[in-house]
């Protein structure tokens, strides 16, 4: 299959195309940081009104299990980026074995988050009006419990899109579809999934670590 | 440059509106001058029926007390009003019309940078406007069009509809704001340097920045006040520790840069529409273009001004209040290149000159209002008044609405290769621009006097000039009537426009009007900027 | 004029990403590890600062920003910045409202379920 004959028709060429298409999606996560720009700023000023009913709220989550988490997370970043080096290299059964750990990283993490959901749950640290958790007390605490779970709720959704998208990318390169001329999409859909980890990776210390 | 084949009246036989004629070559077109076309018919529905409630809350103000309809209808009615033309027609109106027509044709590509998410862009307005429109049948919110907290997460009328279908809506802003700025970047054609852009795509560049940075944060806040009417999270709930000051920073993180949305893509049709009408060269062209981005960034360092009575901290009020000046330094630059523009130019007095008049005064007095409404010290007397109201109809409607009609007046025989009837065309203008100032002069007054916004009833001393407004809007509509009547009689039965029945020297006319599919016959290499008019007729980059 | 593109040879190598991999797990450990030692405020400063140089390993280099060129550069810096602009005029808010007005100071706020 010759590289041309993928470029679209209102293209020059493939380096525009590519180009193109990096910068739209790299416009795209820019939306994605703005979007959680208002959580960070209400977590921002809701932290520096309840400091210390954040802090012990923040003990109270677990902290081990949230390293683990962004461990698996990584791991999945690094997966994307050997998906993208084989499908550049024409590669297509590791393209979709690399792919596929990349998913079963983004499971594996949100099983992880939905047992520490469970416990919250179980426990009685729940946002808003559902705050019943009888330790922690003192103003604040089912305000931190909001953020927390619209933080990390917003980014589980991303987390699963993010799959969905790997797991498409995988079965697409089961059929050999990427090659030297054809891998735009391993890279774009690899960027997403950086970006979910990016925000994890500043999500951690946040919310676990205070 | 070798023109399509024309007929007997010198209509091109091939254009992109005869390129398949079935209703599924509509549906499903990745031409972004279709999808303009497309847009340009919804965006005029929008008009109408945010303009319908604006007239039946003009008609209530006839008499204090009740005059046809209650309190809470009226609440309905202008928050229905606010939210149909902000989002549905103002937001889209300019851009996501003469944007997608012109841009690609104006840099010398034969469409967007991706086209199928260009037509997406199309289907995300419809599905956003349905909901709309379903809440509105339903009832519709009380809460005015920006929802602020702690009423908006507790009142009962039908909130959420409208906040998903705002939030929809906001796709296919942010849509369509990243295909122009990956167009712009990666499709200029050989020789189009950023210096030679248009200024219509040095605006379209800097609202396309503008939708990509803002509208991700409205719809966060949108989805917050869902889920805290929905699930009670507390975030806005003082009885929780939640702060409802956060939502209006949140709020009017994006909305104030929104109206720089709206309002930088008329100043790119001005700039346009200026050079043509004088048939002289931009004066100030880079001062024009690097206002663009000045008006887009610093548009994002003034959202407090809306908040100067709310309760918000001592540095933001000074900051906020000092950086709003800032931003209205750009404006004023723009006002004066466009001067020095028409300034011993050859002006032909025709309906878009009529428009850029009329753009140029409201936007000058509009724009000095805003300016003593920045001041804190002023706005503690005019927040929440009908001068405010009146300050922002200035622009809104004073000048992003005349940039819309100067636009469509301009660049029509482009689009559909007809000309309308140009003595209607000045006929409506002036009933436009009358009925315009007949309607916000005396909101101006009101304001000032202490008749407050969003009141349903007031003193009996203020009827006299409610009375006059609503002539005014009466006056306003019937103009928007005339302009419906004879565009459409045009499309039909105009006389064939030709290639460049203006003579401007704008890039969009070096191809036939109305354009082929792929725009151009032969795809053009630049030598020169636009609005050169000292160059010969026949040097034109198309050749 | 259509921007040209960058060179093809200059890519991330599966070497230096496993390496850079290594790197990211080892800052997550010494991250976790920094809580266990009880700073205080300077524990978050510090792990938002490790947060900042994981973030950055993945954007200029699994996100391939280090190979690329000024825009995609350009568009990232000014999300990330926009980011802080929200954070820094709402903490300002708070921090210099009149004090009866913040949250905090309201009196039907005893616990985490209100009154």
């Amino acid at each position: 299959m010759l590289p041309e004959s993928h470029v679209q028709e209102h293209f020059a060429n493939m380096e525009v195309q590519r180009q193109a298409a990096r910068l739209g999606m790299w416009a795209f996560l820019g939306t994605e940081v703005l979007l959680f720009a208002g959580l960070f700023a209400a977590y921002a000023e809701y932290r520096s009104l309840f400091h210390e009913t954040f802090v012990l709220s923040s003990r109270h989550l677990d902290a081990i299990m949230a390293t683990v988490e962004t461990a698996v997370l990584i791991t999945g970043s690094f997966a994307v980026v050997m998906a993208h080096h084989y499908a550049r290299s024409s590669r297509s059964g590791m393209t979709c074995l690399s792919l596929l750990v990349a998913v079963g990283t983004g499971l594996a993490f949100l099983a992880l988050h939905g047992i520490e959901y469970v416990h919250h749950f179980e426990e009685g640290a729940l946002p808003g009006k559902y705050y019943h958790f009888p330790e922690i007390q003192t103003a604040g605490a089912s305000m931190f419990f909001s953020l927390y779970f619209l933080m990390t709720g917003l980014h589980s959704l991303h987390v699963i899109a993010g799959a969905g998208v790997l797991a498409w990318l995988a079965w697409r390169a089961s059929s050999g579809e990427f090659s030297r001329g054809n891998y735009n999409a391993v890279e774009m859909g690899g960027l997403y999934w950086h970006l979910v980890d990016v925000i994890w990776i500043f999500l951690f210390p946040l919310l676990y670590l205070i | 440059m070798s023109p399509s084949a024309l007929d007997e009246v010198g209509f091109p036989e091939h254009h992109y509106l005869n390129a398949g004629t079935t209703v599924r070559s509509w549906l499903l077109t990745t031409d972004h001058k279709r999808i303009g076309v497309m847009y340009l018919v919804a965006v005029i529905l929008a008009l109408f029926l945010g303009g319908m409630f604006a007239l039946l809350l003009r008609f209530e103000h006839l008499t204090p007390g009740p005059t046809y309809i209650d309190a809470v209808t009226y609440n309905r009615f202008f928050t229905l009003h606010g939210v149909i033309m902000v989002w549905f027609f103002l937001i889209p109106a300019i851009p996501s019309v003469f944007g997608n027509f012109l841009l690609p044709i104006m840099i010398g590509a034969k469409d967007v940078a991706f086209p199928r998410l260009n037509l997406a862009s199309v289907y995300i307005y419809a599905v956003g406007a349905a909901f709309t429109t379903w809440a509105m049948i339903h009832g519709g919110a009380d809460t005015g069009w920006t929802f602020y907290t702690p009423y908006s997460t507790t009142t009962s009328t039908v909130v959420a509809p409208i906040l998903l279908g705002i939030f929809i809506l906001g796709f296919s802003t942010i849509v369509t704001g990243i295909n122009f700025i990956v167009t712009i970047h990666t499709m200029r054609g050989p020789g189009l340097t950023w210096m030679r852009l248009p200024l219509f795509v040095w605006a379209i560049y800097g609202t396309a920045i503008i939708q990509v940075l803002a509208t991700p944060v409205l719809g966060l806040v949108l989805l917050l006040v869902g889920v805290e009417h929905l699930l009670g999270f507390g975030l806005f709930d003082p009885a929780r520790g939640g702060d409802p000051i956060l939502f209006q920073h949140l709020f009017w993180f994006y909305s104030h840069p929104a109206v720089y949305i709206m309002i930088l893509p008329a100043m790119g049709v001005i700039s346009e529409t200026v050079a043509a009408a004088a048939r002289k060269n931009v004066f100030g062209y880079r001062a024009v273009a690097y206002s663009s981005l000045g008006i887009a960034l610093v548009g994002f360092f003034t959202w407090g001004h809306h908040m100067f009575v709310a309760g918000q901290g001592v540095f933001d009020a000074g900051a906020f209040g000092v950086l709003s000046m800032f931003v209205g330094i750009f404006t004023s630059i723009k006002v004066f290149t466009w001067v020095g523009t028409l300034y011993r130019g050859a002006i032909r007095f025709t309906t878009p000159f009529a428009y850029i008049c009329g753009f140029l005064y409201f936007l000058v007095f509009g724009g000095m209002t805003g300016i003593a409404v920045a001041t804190v010290s002023l706005d503690v007397h005019w927040h929440d008044t009908y001068f405010v109201v009146a300050h922002f109809h200035f622009i809104m409607v004073g000048a992003a609405l005349m940039g819309f009609l100067a636009a469509l007046h301009y660049w029509f025989p482009k689009m559909f290769g007809r000309m309308y009837h140009e003595g209607w065309g000045l006929v409506s203008a002036t009933l436009i621009i009358l009925g315009f100032n007949a309607t916000f002069i005396p909101q101006f007054l009101l304001g000032n006097l202490g008749m407050p916004r969003r009141y349903y009833d007031y003193p009996v001393r203020f009827q006299s000039l409610h009375v006059a407004s609503t002539a005014g809007s009466t006056l306003l509509f019937f103009g928007f009537v005339i302009i419906f009547i004879y565009l459409v009689l045009a499309l039909k039965y105009g006389r064939a426009a030709g290639r460049n029945p203006w003579g401007s020297r704008g890039f969009e006319w070096d191809t036939s009007s109305p354009p082929p599919t792929h725009n151009f016959e032969q795809l053009p290499v630049f030598t020169h900027g636009p609005h050169e008019y000292q160059l010969a007729p026949e040097v034109s980059n198309a050749a | 004029m259509v921007d040209t593109a960058e060179a093809e040879h200059d890519e991330l190598s599966p070497a230096r990403s496993a390496m850079i991999y290594l790197v990211l797990l080892v800052l997550t450990v010494a991250t976790y590890s920094l809580s266990r030692l009880h700073l205080g405020t300077w524990t978050l400063v510090i792990a938002m600062l490790i947060a900042i140089v994981k973030a950055s390993l993945v954007a200029l280099f699994f996100m391939q920003l280090w190979y690329h060129r000024g825009s995609v550069r350009l568009a990232i810096a000014i999300a990330v910045l926009w980011l802080f602009l929200l954070m820094f005029f709402v903490v300002a808010d708070v921090k210099t409202r009149y004090p009866l007005a913040n949250p905090t100071a309201n009196p039907m706020l005893v616990g985490p379920s209100g009154p």
